[in-house]
């Protein structure tokens, strides 16, 4: 994240020119940490017309965080050759990774092409059905409430988000990702006055005095679950665990602002406050099939 | 009134149904509600809707489509229980019944807690 706040400070408040990305150091790069480089990588291609970031020594980088973020389409973005950044080569752990595909949320069309093309890497997934609810839901979440009128960011935000998702095979993993770039679980939910997030802040009122990001993320885990007296709102955070309930094992974790919690399968529920933003909200299913 | 009829969502409506209004998709809770349900359940004693063969259903669809029959005040919770039926045969789409039922329920509680 740290990575992530450098790059938006060069480019979107210092306006430095000739930024390069040198990531021959770096040995890996975890789906959810590229699909936020992406993410950037398309705040920076659509908001800066002038600024030209370039990728240098590609040919240097470690193989396997040069093929995540080729498959995920980050070299596209910088119009880079599929030749430079390694043809069609797998990845060295057999892992695949989609490229990533950004939308308004309007129809729910992309929720089908994310399940077809995570079916075609993955294979049969027979809980589809939950997965699609938990996407849609997260999408409906970020066409409502990520980017509401009065939202005044520091930087340039693209009112969309992305999603992705990996397979891998040695561990038989599935990972679903839904990134926007707005202003967060738990700002939204402060700000907000409907009956849902009225309740969401008397729990967390009643929880702790501090009233953290991670903290109100969980009151609208928990009060979803419980979402009674709420003209109909509140079940998007229900919907979207469904998914972890009806796979083997899994997990879902949600970063949003400062906050992080993780529903683990089974119905624990962990929190943790993170050292700085996100500057969005990042929702992840990771589920075993 | 004529006696019963059955409406098959994928096949009649759309295999993606998405979201609550309009502003959402072509294909929301709230035209499934007032184009296609409630029309079909003042024209029938019984409307049976069979959710089967659809991508998914997300709560916002469900709950704006059936939750709002009642939300709306076009009928009561008992009325539905004796005139719609909810229909699927497939297992993973039994749980969208049990929440149908739960959303026309909690919408008939809040109405009659408001």
């Amino acid at each position: 994240m740290e990575f992530i706040h450098l790059v938006r400070d060069e480019i979107f408040i210092k306006r430095r020119r000739g930024l390069v990305l040198d990531f021959t150091p770096i040995q890996s790069i975890s789906t959810d940490s590229a699909l936020l480089l992406v993410s950037e990588m398309d705040r920076w291609r659509r908001a800066t017309f002038q600024r030209r970031l370039r990728a240098i020594n590609v040919d240097k980088w470690h193989p396997s965080v040069r093929t995540t973020l080729r498959d995920l389409g980050f070299f596209e973005l910088l119009r880079l050759p599929n030749w430079l950044v390694g043809g069609n080569a797998e990845a060295p752990d057999g892992s695949k990774i989609l490229k990533f595909r950004a939308g308004t949320g309007y129809g729910g069309k992309l929720a089908r092409e994310v399940r077809i093309a995570l079916e075609q890497i993955a294979g049969p997934i027979q809980t589809a059905n939950f997965l699609h609810d938990g996407i849609t839901e997260a999408m409906l979440n970020a066409r409502h409430h990520a980017y509401p009128g009065d939202f005044r960011p520091e930087i340039p935000v693209i009112p969309e988000f992305w999603v992705t998702g990996a397979w891998h095979p040695a561990k038989r993993l599935l990972r679903i990702m839904v990134l926007d770039q707005g202003v967060g679980i738990p700002e939204s939910i402060r700000q907000g006055t409907d009956p849902f997030h009225v309740k969401v802040m008397v729990w967390v009122a009643q929880k702790a005095n501090l009233r953290n990001d991670a903290d109100i993320i969980e009151g609208a885990m928990r009060t979803s679950r419980t979402s009674t007296g709420l003209a109909g709102r509140g079940h998007g955070f229900d919907n979207m665990a469904e998914f972890i309930n009806n796979s083997a094992d899994g997990r879902l974790r949600i970063l949003s602002d400062r906050g992080e919690v993780v529903y683990e399968h089974g119905g624990t529920i962990n929190t943790r406050l993170l050292p700085v933003s996100l500057g969005g909200t990042l929702i992840e299913w990771e589920v075993r099939l | 009134m004529e006696t019963k009829t059955m409406f098959k969502i994928a096949r009649d409506f759309s295999s993606e149904p998405f979201g609550r209004y309009p502003s959402d998709g072509p294909f929301n809770g709230e035209k499934f509600r007032e184009d296609i349900l409630r029309p079909l359940l003042s024209r029938y004693s019984i409307v049976t809707v069979d959710i089967d063969g659809t991508e998914g259903y997300g709560s916002s669809f469900l709950e704006e489509a059936f939750g709002g029959l009642v939300r709306k005040g076009y009928f009561t919770a008992e009325d539905l229980r004796h005139h719609l039926k909810i229909s699927s045969h497939a297992a993973a789409f039994r749980t969208y019944v049990t929440s149908i039922w739960k959303y026309i329920d909690q919408a008939s509680n809040d109405r009659a807690t408001a």
